[in-house]
């Protein structure tokens, strides 16, 4: 018997009993639609995720300060100077800009309006190492920071709740942190950008560094630094670079984590891909359960078949005849469940990146891993079945009312 | 030409701790162009004899030779080519595959035979042909009657051009009149050279046979000639122990 003749015969077999076929085959459909789509929803979140932070800035390494105290309790906070920005500088060459960020929450006031912020001091350097563009006025120019100058930038945001839709260039705006006011002028506003984390610079104001540290204590501190790789490729030499400075100036290794932007896609990635491993994985429990439903399916479709087994054997089927008649329904149930379930998968997939404002994004080794393993289901699932109907003694076979 | 040679055939089965001897050294020899009706009361092992010569079944111990060839100890694979080539089932319940037409019925065998295409539809529809059932051979089996049914299930088991016939109670489920036609077309292929074995309770339909050969508890009790000086029957006596 050739294999176009066993398809043929499984086809016609399956189509004799279209609903019961129909119900297995959606068991399949199912799983595999829903592996795809739970994969795909993942890869879409995992890209978006990823493009948030590489919108961060670019090539951007930063250093923060941990925490808790280093050994025997040290603090490490009187490192955390404005001037230990050009000391990294200084000390690694794949660095090619630093800015230190010190940051406070304050109130902002001007004129009948006010607001809360994070109010960020940086140096010029940060503009460009955060990629943060700028909609009106001009950004901070490193005159101002060597003056102290009472300069500001307004997120938009900020922007928009002290001005409304007044032009903010030139205003005055009153700042109080801690019980000191302060009277800054706005030269600038950043353009709106999307928040990524806790990272959202439309509700930041951006004043320099030294002023928010000389001028408006209790914020003596630093705390933390934005670097800037020379390249991407660069990156990883920078960050060693960086932390061997760091580790020598503090005398140990624990004072300071130095993060890559780089290397904090790495780790959204991987949480991504362990979350979607984990719901592809759920998903792939319903195609087992389809598998099930083939398999009961044949178990019937066996039993009920026992005579025809017994007639097909008494007129020259051999136990090869039979398995392959039986393993090739298997097959065919899910196979074409493969085939359905793909098409909503990719449909449900598309769908839920759509709602969720991700890119689209159809991996396809999903669709292969999705449609192998529905054909692997039915192996599986039918060889029981099959290799039942083949065992049959023709002699009982054919007694079976 | 000897088609059928049983050598002191025994089928044991063990039912539970219970051995129950249902063919006990069981020999009997069937030349080409005989026909021959196995009888007897049931639980006299006439089932178990066809199934034996109908390659179903393997004897527990003794000889089985099918034209010259032993198959007494082939495994299910070499049995299932036996039974596509050398022989032809007509069941009671005619065992027609409901979901497939006539001629898709009296395809089966070919197919296994691994005939393809054209030639396995043509020589299908000779077979039907030959038995009347040219008209109806793309109905369903449950469109036309039951004699027709049974044309149609001896057109399959002829398809292969067998070494033998097999009838189990081909009359069992028919009207006298639709079953002497059944036995009329039996009694033709015999005419044609067809060997046939017959197995029947009724003595009315084992008198059509040449020779009878009555079981009881699973031995042979005696061999009745019916129609022995038929030069047929004296050739199959004197080559049977050359």
């Amino acid at each position: 018997m050739g294999i176009a003749e066993i398809v043929g015969l499984a086809l016609r077999n399956l189509w004799a009993n279209k609903l019961r076929t129909a119900l297995s085959v959606l068991g399949i459909v199912i799983g595999v639609a829903s592996v795809i789509t739970m994969i795909s929803a993942g890869s879409s979140a995992q890209k978006q995720i990823t493009s948030d932070i590489s919108a961060l800035g670019s090539n951007m390494i930063m250093v923060t300060p941990n925490l808790k105290p280093g050994a025997r309790g040290r603090s490490y906070e009187h490192l955390l100077t404005i001037s230990l920005a050009e000391q990294i500088q200084a000390a690694a060459p794949e660095v090619s800009a630093v800015s230190p960020v010190a940051q406070t929450e304050g109130r902002l006031i001007a004129g009948s309006s006010s607001t809360s912020a994070m109010i960020t001091g940086i140096t010029p350097a940060y503009t460009r190492i955060a990629s943060s563009r700028i909609a009106l006025g001009r950004s901070l120019v490193q005159s101002e920071v060597d003056a102290a100058a009472h300069s500001m930038v307004l997120g938009s945001r900020v922007a928009s709740d002290l001005f409304g839709s007044e032009d903010p260039i030139g205003r005055q705006v009153v700042v109080v942190s801690s019980g000191r006011r302060a009277t800054f002028t706005v030269v600038g506003m950043t353009a709106s950008r999307a928040a990524v984390f806790w990272f959202n610079a439309d509700t930041q104001v951006f004043v320099p560094v030294t002023t928010l540290i000389h001028r408006m204590s209790p914020i003596k501190r630093v705390s933390s630094y934005f670097c800037q790789a020379r390249s991407p490729e660069t990156t990883a030499a920078a960050v060693a670079q960086v932390e061997r400075f760091l580790a020598s100036a503090a005398g140990t290794s624990d004072a300071f984590n130095v993060a890559s932007q780089q290397g904090l896609v790495d780790a959204v990635k991987q949480v991504t891909a362990t979350m979607t491993l984990l719901l592809g994985t759920i998903a792939g429990i319903s195609l087992v359960v389809g598998g099930i439903g083939i398999m009961n399916t044949l178990l019937t479709s066996v039993a009920e078949r026992t005579r025809e087994i017994g007639v097909r054997k008494s007129l020259g089927a051999c136990n090869r005849d039979i398995l392959l008649q039986f393993l090739s329904e298997a097959l065919v149930l899910s196979m074409l469940g493969g085939t359905v379930g793909m098409l909503l998968g990719w449909l449900g997939g598309a769908g839920i990146a759509r709602i969720a404002g991700w890119p689209v994004s159809v991996d396809l080794n999903s669709v292969i891993a999705a449609v192998s393993f529905s054909t692997a289901v039915g192996l599986i699932f039918g060889t029981y079945p099959a290799v039942q109907a083949a065992r049959m003694d023709p002699v009982q076979a054919l007694r079976y009312e | 030409m000897t088609v059928v040679n049983l050598e002191n055939i025994t089928k044991v089965y063990a039912m539970g701790s219970v051995e129950v001897r249902a063919l006990d050294g069981v020999s009997l020899e069937i030349s080409e162009g005989d026909y021959v009706c196995i009888m007897g009361p049931s639980g006299s092992g006439k089932s178990t004899l066809m199934h034996i010569i109908g390659c179903l079944d393997r004897p527990s111990s003794g000889r089985y030779y099918l034209c010259g060839q032993d198959v007494s100890q082939l495994d299910s694979t070499e049995l299932a080519h036996i039974r596509n080539r050398r022989i032809g089932f007509v069941f009671q319940q005619f065992n027609l595959l409901p979901r497939e037409t006539v001629l898709g019925n009296v395809e089966i065998p070919l197919m296994y035979a691994g005939v393809g295409g054209s030639d396995r539809r043509r020589i299908a529809m000779d077979a039907l042909a030959r038995v009347g059932l040219g008209d109806r051979m793309h109905h369903r089996p449950a469109e036309i009657s039951g004699g027709q049914k049974q044309r149609a299930a001896i057109a399959r088991a002829l398809v292969n051009n067998p070494s033998l016939i097999l009838a189990d109670e081909p009359t069992g489920n028919l009207d006298t009149r639709t079953g002497s036609d059944i036995l009329a077309i039996l009694d033709g292929l015999n005419a044609e050279g067809c060997t046939i074995v017959l197995v029947s309770h009724d003595r009315s339909v084992a008198e059509r046979a040449r020779r009878i050969l009555h079981l009881r508890d699973g031995s042979v009790e005696r061999l009745e000639h019916l129609r022995a000086e038929e030069p047929a029957e004296r050739g199959a006596e004197s080559n049977g122990h050359s």
